[in-house]
């Protein structure tokens, strides 16, 4: 029960020691850390994100573990694998990896680790929309942990890692739903920009041909339609030759047959 | 990577409204800079500068729409041969 208070007091902590300045896979290191400090006998702690199908080592707490999960990698089978698509917990020892994976083994050997276990990440949403950000990007993973202690991590322990699993699907949750938030922000500002541009065009077509906000507007689709050219098209090249616009009660629709033509002021 | 609450249907609302007439301002800004690129014949940069006189986004507004409303005044459009709207 000692274990479960001080995992349930770093997981708060974690919570509310969130930052905004601080990257996914920071805080997932964050929290790997955290496991190695409070599971019993826990060496090392590495987190694979399965990102598009591929894996990746996003969070380590020893350089020395990523190799152990590029070979799982290389291999396309391992524990951390095997939890992932099994989405079980996957627990071994360096006996059962000779016999399952001995290229591993020699890995796991080198290393001096003894046992190993692998949690699932289970990266599932309530909210439809943080689902699809997280089925855009097929995330799955797990939390693998490292000990160079023969017999380490009972039963026990495995529920003990499950609860930061649990937060750290959070984590990887929220971030995925932040970079969507983020790619929509962004496409909103080209079309802000965009809109812009279309807008100060307006105004250059009001003020050469003497029409209103909405006539100039039409007088740019009928342009935009003439010439097979985008609107957006039309406005960067009036934008940025205000003369190319023939003045009210000459042909509009060859606005963009002049570049290069500029012409004078009509400043009231 | 914490987010603000999505907050009420009327909170959803007023964002809703500031954002729309935010956009509204922006594009008449936009239009005053182009009329006076057209009227000072110069770069789109220096427009923005000159409508910005007042050194305040409310004067900005202000000289924005009696810019647009010297044009719509004159504004003989509906007089366009070219122009098919109506």
């Amino acid at each position: 029960m000692d274990h479960i208070h001080d995992v349930s007091a770093a997981l708060l902590e974690l919570t509310e020691s969130l930052r905004a300045d601080q990257s996914r896979d920071e805080t997932l290191a964050r929290m790997a850390s955290r496991v190695v400090t409070l599971l019993p006998g826990a060496y090392a702690a590495s987190v694979t994100l399965f990102e598009g199908g591929v894996p990746a080592t996003v969070a380590a707490t020893e350089e020395g573990v990523r190799t152990l999960d590029k070979v799982q990698y290389s291999l396309g089978d391992g524990p951390c694998i095997e939890a992932t698509r099994t989405e079980t917990v996957v627990r071994t020892d360096i006996g059962q990896a000779r016999r399952r994976w001995p290229a591993l083994a020699e890995a796991v050997a080198e290393a001096g680790v003894e046992t190993m276990i692998s949690c699932p990440l289970f990266v599932r949403a309530d909210n439809a929309a943080v689902q699809e950000a997280a089925d855009d990007h097929h995330l799955s993973g797990a939390l693998n942990v490292w000990s160079r202690q023969p017999g380490a991590f009972e039963p026990a322990h495995a529920a003990l890692i499950a609860l930061f699993t649990t937060a750290m699907s959070g984590v990887i949750l929220t971030a995925a739903r932040w970079g969507r938030a983020q790619a929509e922000a962004g496409q909103l500002l080209v079309a802000l920009r965009t809109r812009d541009t279309i807008a100060t065009a307006k105004g250059i077509v009001m003020a050469r041909r003497n029409l209103t906000v909405d006539e100039a507007f039409c007088w740019l689709t009928e342009v935009s339609q003439h010439t097979n050219c985008k609107i957006r098209e039309i406005a960067r090249v009036i934008v940025a030759d205000p003369g190319l616009v023939e003045p009210g009660g000459q042909a509009g629709g060859d606005v963009v047959r002049h570049h290069g033509r500029k012409q004078g002021s009509s400043n009231p | 990577m914490t987010f603000p609450q999505g907050g009420s249907e009327r909170w959803r609302e007023e964002t809703a409204l500031r954002l729309l007439a935010g956009t509204r301002q922006r594009a008449a800004a936009n239009e005053a800079v182009g009329i006076l690129q057209v009227w000072h014949a110069c770069a789109r940069e220096q427009a923005r500068d000159d409508l910005d006189v007042t050194g305040t986004t409310a004067g900005r507004e202000v000289e924005a729409r009696r810019i647009i409303a010297v044009i719509d005044a004159a504004a003989t459009g509906r007089a366009d041969p070219d122009a098919r709207w109506d």
